[in-house]
């Protein structure tokens, strides 16, 4: 038997029908019937035949497809004498393969249903581990997911629902408040502020170095996918960058540089390769306490120099014996007054040499003819003191005075010798002065809180009130004052007790030391003297002062209290010269504040709190542990042009229309001096370069508007994350 | 099973030629009678014919009766025929143009084949039965034929006639001929299996007698002096011969006279026996060894030229000494000639020069032969063009150089005689993951049957699966007593109709290449059809139709996903080369 | 080079360009803050189902849908393709739910399962053409069984005829088995002709305690084991080429299923933003 297995002959052979889904069931012995079954599965194979009748016998009537008549041929009765041999069909290969492919299907199916039907969902369907942060409520799928507190069948048209971000976003926001009022917008910030500070950046412009390379090609490429046009007023989700359920371990927070630049103006290649500079970051203001370093460092911290100045100071040797590390490690701030300037500058404070401040003065009568009814008038009036008496009277007391109409009257007046009307209204003026000091005698602060309001007297009587040494000099100077004050109330002649200039010279009390309220004979006034650094009534006083500043000034007195009180030579008197006492202005600058207008004095220097920009940041700490050659002077190096030629820089201080007095600029932002030079760029990417100090934008910048500390936090994380 | 719908076992002539659809009328007595009556029929003697086939029954059953108006076409150039004509009175016009500028170009008329629309196609996907081999009960559904522009339609009892609209018009602008009573014409395509020559139609009223290729052959079988076979001969000489010697191109702007004294010249030559299909099925059996002598010669190696031969029907194959045996190196085709490049070389060398290769026939054979002098004398007007003129051979050495098929694989297809086939199916088992896609498919465009076995001879790579060639000569239709198996009259498939098949097997049996199955056929629900006399299951023969009705080509083909079952046709060597190369 | 060659390199740097291409612009759309998982998620989906529709054009075989290779290829490379999108959409993790990592397991699968599926259907083909007598694969039992029969006639005969049990014993201990049912298909798909030595060696082992007409016997025997081994050979290989789809089929529904259900909850839970 060699000839082939295969029989292909029409009549051996016959179709094979793949398509119909059944087999013989006797095909795996090798014996198939040769109809196989039916569409239905059920074999058709009749081995027994109907005989049929032909003449007197039966005769088997079985086809040739069935094997042909058979041997034996029908029994006698006429019935068939083959046996059933019907066999169980099985299904082919084809129909296996439909019905286990349907099978899969419907046990995945099931399986979803399971999965997914469930209300909450069951915790298959968790898509892996949320960070150790959040795995407190891992399982509890509503804390963020808003689906989850559907029902499932809901479930679809959920899925549908473009919102849903957002709306899981909000439920972030239940714990993380920190994101502040817009949480949504980019920055989490109105996209006005951030165009503003863009702008103050753009006024750096000159100094920006572009990028060698221009932008790169990614983020040339990204425009033609996506220009990110609407991204200033795209909604993100949270889930925009911080992608959960990637582990415990896995960092939210991280952020491709690219995908920063992708919404940014400018875009650069690296830090070191088209970043901004960064001067407008270091020194982005004029220091709050005016210090030129150039000129201390150069000149007064000079050996030599500094022993003829203050033979008992100790000169500082390093940056760090006036400054010092903030605990948060973020800045470096100063060490304070007491440590820093003290030793130098106390004197200056409670000079000795000067007066004092004039709060109150009676200067001398002066007629243009000495009729004796007009004397009468006036009463009686100390005589003549040793100096010369105050011409122009104390702030302060134009200040007591603006009100009295009659005196302001007079006081017009004056000067005009010749004028009759002068003469006339001349004890209006003296009576304004002696009223003004009768009132307080009778009711003390009272009276002088009822002429200048509360705010000033408060700041005036905040310390030791100024109201005994009044009372003194009425005593003094004016014994009988109450009585004359009650005749001219009631238009009776004043008694005849005394005359100008009778009343006898007592001995001058002066308050020979310390500071505060004392009486100066020799000039017939009241002056205050800082008792030392950080006076409080002094700076009451001056605070009192420049909130005045804001009201617009009415009449010449308020213009020349302003121009005197913030005079930074302290003395209320003209042509007094900065050796006055009180020289706060002198280092504690003043500044108007943008959109109020308002202004403040520095009385402090900065803290980690007041903060340039929210979104940078720069840590001190990490920096000051390492090796720099020269210390801080490696990064902050003194500018020696930018010193100031005159007495005071012009960034702080400049002189009035008369050129009599300095006057502090207001203006904190420009010009920028540091008394230092810009920190270069490059000196940073000395080391922040990819694979060295690292250049991700995340190293300086957060995306948040966070408070620092948080930043701080972070960095620190971060940087533990690194070292692990 | 049980219980089996059973019916008569359809015969022959259950269906007479004249209830066939587009019959315009029953074939009466008196009809027969008539043509009884009239000359070559009235010459035949009745008696020669066997007591189961009688003349009489012959006429009633085979033939019909055909009476046309101005203008009718009778048949058109390029359709398959499977009826010759005779006619009874009144004359018919043929058209005697080439085709590409003749009236079939000119007159659109012909039915457009009947594929299914996509909707019909998707919607076959439900309807087919799940029970295999389902036959609705018989009946007969008439083609609806598309009216064209130049082309009437004109309904005549169950008939629809296609008509010239305006003859005069058509005779003024064609070269016609008339052909008067008591002529036959399509006889030649009706058995020759070859397509109509030209287009024939009526010139004025006039009666035909429109008879079954069968029901002819049946009559020159026992027409005792072959006059009937004579006398076609003759006709073909007279009418066919200008027009089929026109189609080579060497002879294709020859001079009408000269065309004349042609025509007297050609000698006729026959190889084989035409009428039955056994040489067929003997050679097909010897596989890939070559016996060429079973083949007889048509020319020698080496023989000087007598003439240049041109196949008229049947297939011959080109073959070379090689040591001590021959190499098949190609094969001709009816159409096809063999020796002008040989005649022409030696014309201008003036010295003869010898045939370079042999031609054998296999199988039968039917060649015209025009002798060298007279295409000398012909050549002798175009000197110049002669080497150019030299036919296109399609399937000779000239392809056979650069042939990429191995001279063994072209010895396996000629033997195998799958050369013949105009859509040989092809499957290269380098290729063939056996996934039965194309099985599967074939199934669903034939009502969930298959309609070929994935198996078949191999060679090498290539397996010529058991599927129909749609042979250029089809041996199947040979012994078809119905004619349920013809030539589909737009395409020239092969197909088989089932409301005439009767289950008789002859097409299976002469099949050579088992491509024809019979199947058990079965009604709505699965049930055997049995024959109500003896019980026994009605077969009816199943092939392959090449999908002639789905949009889109055969299934199988489009259906492998690996590219590696093709039906090539054969008749090119070209495109098999192409279709063959790797 | 042939044609198939071209066609290969043609569709091959096709996918190679369109894969660059799409890890590219993923990338950027990351950069620009898209979700691109989203986006990968869907297009990975969308064509998971063109692949699925392969198997349904085949069903709809005789509709005009374009060639069934045409088709392959779409399918082969647009399936290649996948792997690249997946890998992008997974983000080269892990992923550490579990629903997600049957999913990803399902894919997997599925992917793996046509790229085995695809080497088969390119070098089975070649060997089974190559070996043994090509049949259909749905009557390789009845093969079977004829030669069997043929083996046990011989071996019945043999028994008859001499009074030795030399053949019957080595059928009954050595070739029954191996008769039975198709064998060492394991071996065959590695196309190692181990068994098959193994057994003609157990028969060699034989011939010298054989009579002459014992030996003719072991001939035709010996004959029938090689054809049979070589039927089985097609059985192996042709077995083959039908069961991965076995694996390859079912998991795609499966994989459809899982990830119809993933998108929901992920648009659900994550937000189309």
């Amino acid at each position: 038997m060699n000839e082939p297995l295969q029989q292909t002959g029409w009549k051996q052979s016959q179709y094979e029908r793949p398509t119909h889904g059944w087999v013989c069931g006797r095909l795996c012995d090798g014996t198939p019937c040769q109809f196989g079954p039916d569409s239905r599965g059920s074999c058709q194979v009749k081995s027994q035949c109907t005989p049929e009748k032909k003449g007197d016998r039966y005769v088997c009537t079985r086809a040739a497809i069935e094997g042909g008549p058979c041997k034996d041929g029908p029994l006698p009765d006429g019935s068939c004498c083959q046996p059933d041999s019907r066999c169980q069909p099985k299904r082919n290969l084809f129909g296996i393969r439909r019905r286990t492919s349907a099978l899969v299907a419907v046990i995945s199916l099931a399986a979803c249903l399971f999965v997914f039907g469930g209300n909450p969902p069951t915790s298959p369907m968790l898509p892996g581990e949320v960070t150790f942060q959040h795995s407190a409520v891992e399982h509890d799928c509503s804390t963020c997911h808003v689906a989850a507190e559907l029902d499932a069948h809901k479930f679809a048209e959920h899925s549908f629902n473009g919102d849903i971000a957002i709306a899981d976003s909000k439920l972030c926001l239940k714990c993380h408040a920190e994101i502040g009022p817009q949480p949504f917008l980019p920055h989490s910030t109105e996209h006005l502020t951030l165009a503003g500070q863009a702008d103050s950046q753009q006024t750096e412009g000159e100094t920006r170095s572009s990028s060698e390379h221009g932008r790169p090609l990614l983020l040339t490429l990204a425009k033609f996918v996506d220009d990110r046009s609407n991204a200033k007023t795209d909604e993100l989700a949270c889930s925009a960058c911080h992608q959960e359920h990637r582990g415990k371990d896995f960092d939210l927070t991280l952020l491709g540089d690219l995908q920063c630049q992708s919404c940014h103006a400018d875009q650069f290649h690296s830090f070191s390769d088209g970043h901004p500079e960064i001067t407008q970051f270091a020194y982005a203001r004029r220091p709050r306490i005016y210090f030129d370093h150039a000129r201390h460092l150069s000149q007064y911290f000079d050996e030599t120099e500094f022993r003829r100045l203050m033979p008992d100071g100790t000169s500082p040797t390093a940056c760090l014996a006036c400054h010092e590390p903030e605990p948060s490690g973020l800045l470096i701030r100063t060490r304070g007054y007491d440590q820093m300037c003290s030793a130098c500058h106390a004197d200056e404070i409670t000079d000795r040499e000067t007066p004092g401040i004039p709060f109150l003065a009676i200067p001398d009568v002066e007629l243009p003819d000495e009729s004796s009814d007009v004397l009468a008038a006036i009463g009686e009036w100390p005589a003549k003191p040793i100096d010369p008496p105050i011409r122009v009277l104390p702030p302060f007391m134009q200040l007591l005075l603006q009100n009295d109409k009659a005196f302001q009257a007079a006081a017009s007046l004056r000067g005009s010798a010749t004028d009759e009307t002068a003469t006339q209204t001349a004890p209006d003026y003296y009576w304004g002065i002696k009223s003004l000091l009768y009132d307080i005698l009778r009711d003390g602060d009272a009276a002088i809180s009822q002429r200048i309001g509360d705010d000033f007297s408060e700041a005036v009587g905040s310390q030791s009130s100024m109201v005994p040494s009044i009372v003194a000099v009425a005593r003094q100077w004016f014994p009988n004052l109450s009585d004359e004050a009650k005749a001219r109330q009631q238009k009776q002649p004043l008694p005849e007790l005394a005359t100008v200039g009778d009343t006898p010279s007592l001995v001058p009390l002066e308050s020979a030391t310390g500071g505060g309220w004392y009486l100066r004979d020799a000039d017939h006034s009241i002056r205050y003297r800082p008792t030392g650094h950080g006076d409080p009534l002094l700076q009451a006083w001056l605070d009192a002062t420049v909130r005045q500043l804001i009201q617009p000034a009415e009449g010449d007195q308020q213009t020349d209290l302003i121009s005197q009180l913030v005079n930074p030579s302290g003395s209320g008197l003209p042509g007094d010269g900065p050796t006055a006492a009180g020289r706060c202005l002198k280092c504690h600058t003043v500044d108007r504040h943008d959109d109020s207008g308002e202004l403040v004095i520095n009385w402090r220097g900065r803290r980690a709190g007041d903060h340039a920009s929210p979104l940078t940041h720069f840590l001190h700490s990490p920096h000051m542990q390492l090796p720099l050659d020269a210390g801080c002077v490696s990064c902050h190096q003194i500018d020696t042009e930018s010193a100031a030629k005159e007495t005071y820089h012009p960034a702080f201080f400049a002189r009035d229309n008369d050129a009599q007095q300095w006057l502090p600029v207001t203006d904190w932002k420009s010009p920028r001096v540091s008394g230092f030079e810009a920190i270069p760029r490059q000196r940073c990417a000395q080391c922040h370069v990819e694979g060295s100090a690292g250049d991700s934008c995340l190293k300086c910048h957060t995306y948040h508007a966070l408070p620092v500390e948080r930043h701080i936090s972070d960095f620190w994380k971060q940087a533990s994350r690194l070292s692990r | 099973m049980s219980t089996s719908v059973s019916i008569p076992r359809p015969r022959r002539w259950d269906i007479p030629f004249c209830q066939e659809s587009e019959s315009p009328r029953e074939m009466l007595d008196e009809d027969v009678d008539r043509v009884l009556g009239t000359a070559p029929f009235s010459e035949l003697d009745a008696d020669g014919f066997k007591k189961s086939l009688p003349l009489r029954e012959i006429l009633k059953n085979d033939t019909r009766i055909l009476s046309l108006e101005q203008g009718d076409i009778v048949v058109r150039l390029g359709d398959w025929g499977n009826t010759a004509f005779f006619i009874l009175n009144g004359s018919v016009r043929v058209e005697i143009e080439p085709p590409d500028a003749g009236l079939t170009a000119t007159l659109p008329g012909r039915t457009p084949p009947q594929k299914k629309s996509l909707f019909q196609t998707v919607a076959q996907l439900w309807q087919n039965h799940r029970e295999p081999e389902f036959r609705a009960s018989p009946g007969m559904q008439a083609g609806e034929p598309a009216a064209g522009d130049a082309v009437g339609t004109r309904s005549d009892g169950a008939a629809t006639r296609l008509f010239v609209q305006d003859v005069p018009a058509v005779l003024n602008e064609y070269r016609t001929v008339t052909i008067d009573e008591g002529h036959w014409f399509g006889e030649l395509a009706a058995l020759g299996r070859t397509p109509r020559t030209a287009t024939v139609f009526a010139d004025g009223p006039c009666e035909l007698l429109e008879i079954r290729w069968q029901g002819l052959r049946d009559i020159m079988r026992h027409d005792r002096d072959g006059r009937l076979r004579a006398w076609i001969e003759g006709v073909f000489r007279e009418r066919a011969l200008s027009a089929f010697l026109r189609t080579e191109t060497f002879f294709e702007d020859v001079s009408d006279d000269a065309m004349a004294e042609l025509v007297e010249q050609v000698e006729f030559e026959t190889y084989g026996n035409y009428d039955s299909p056994q040489p067929f099925r003997e050679l097909a059996k010897q596989g890939a060894e070559l016996h060429l002598e079973n083949e007889p010669f048509v020319v020698r190696q080496g023989d000087y030229p007598n003439g240049v031969i041109l196949i008229r029907s049947g297939l011959a194959r080109l073959s070379e000494k090689h040591h001590h045996g021959h190499r098949t190196i190609g094969y001709l085709m009816p159409g096809q000639s063999y020796g002008i490049s040989e005649i022409s070389e030696g014309y201008q060398k003036q010295e003869a020069v010898p045939f370079r290769y042999s031609l054998t026939a296999i199988g039968y054979l039917n060649v015209v032969v025009v002798p060298t002098p007279v295409v000398e004398k012909l050549a002798l007007g175009k000197q110049t063009s002669l080497p150019a003129a030299a036919s296109p051979e399609p399937a000779t050495p000239k392809s056979q150089e650069s042939s990429d098929i191995d001279g063994f694989l072209l010895d396996f297809m000629v033997n195998g005689r799958f050369i013949q086939g105009t859509a040989t199916m092809v499957i290269d088992l380098d290729r063939c993951t056996r996934c039965d896609d194309c099985v599967r498919a074939c199934a669903v465009a034939h009502d969930n049957n298959p309609r070929f076995i994935r198996h078949g001879p191999i060679h090498g790579q290539y397996m010529f699966a058991n599927a129909c060639l749609h042979c250029s000569d089809p041996v199947c239709m040979i012994e078809c007593p119905t004619g349920s198996i013809h030539r589909n009259e737009r395409d020239g498939l092969i197909v088989i109709t089932d409301q005439t098949c009767i289950g008789c097997a002859q097409c299976a049996n002469n099949c050579p290449y088992d491509a024809i199955r019979m199947v058990e056929i079965r009604d709505d629900d699965g049930k055997f059809i049995v024959d109500e006399k003896n019980n026994r299951p009605l077969t009816q023969a199943t092939k392959c139709d090449l999908c002639q009705q789905i949009p889109g080509g055969p299934a199988c083909q489009r259906a492998c996903p690996h590219d590696a079952l093709q039906r090539i046709d054969m008749r090119m060597l070209e495109t098999v080369e192409a279709a063959l190369q790797p | 080079m042939n044609r198939r060659t071209r066609r290969r390199i043609r569709n091959g740097s096709i996918l190679a360009f369109v894969a660059v291409v799409l890890v590219l612009v993923e990338r950027l759309l990351e950069i620009s803050h898209w979700r691109t998982a989203y986006l990968t998620g869907w297009l990975l989906f969308g064509m998971i189902v063109v692949l699925a529709l392969y198997n349904f054009r085949k069903q709809l075989a005789i509709v005009p849908l374009g060639t069934s290779a045409g088709w392959l290829q779409f399918h082969i490379y647009a399936g290649l393709l996948t792997g690249v999108v997946f890998l992008l959409h997974v983000a080269l993790r892990i992923p550490n739910g579990t629903f997600e990592c049957v999913l990803a397991a399902a894919y997997a699968a599925t992917f793996l399962s046509g790229i085995v599926g695809l080497a088969m259907s390119r070098s089975f083909p070649g060997r089974l053409t190559a070996r043994g007598e090509e049949v259909l694969f749905e009557r390789i039992p009845v093969y079977l069984k004829q030669l069997r029969d043929h083996v046990e006639k011989v071996v019945f005969k043999c028994a008859e005829a001499s009074d030795t049990t030399a053949i019957s014993d080595l059928y009954v201990n050595d070739l029954k088995s191996f008769f039975e049912r198709p064998r060492n298909s394991f071996w065959h798909l590695v196309h190692s002709s181990r068994p098959r030595k193994r057994l003609l060696l157990a028969i060699q082992s034989q011939q010298r305690f054989l009579a002459d007409d014992e030996r003719d016997a072991m001939e035709t025997i010996t004959r029938q084991v090689q054809r049979k081994d070589d039927l089985d050979y097609q059985y192996a290989l042709q077995g083959a080429l039908k069961l991965w789809l076995f694996v390859h089929i079912p998991l795609t529904y499966g994989l459809l299923v899982l990830s119809i259900f993933h998108g929901l909850a992920a648009c659900a839970y994550g937000g189309i933003s």
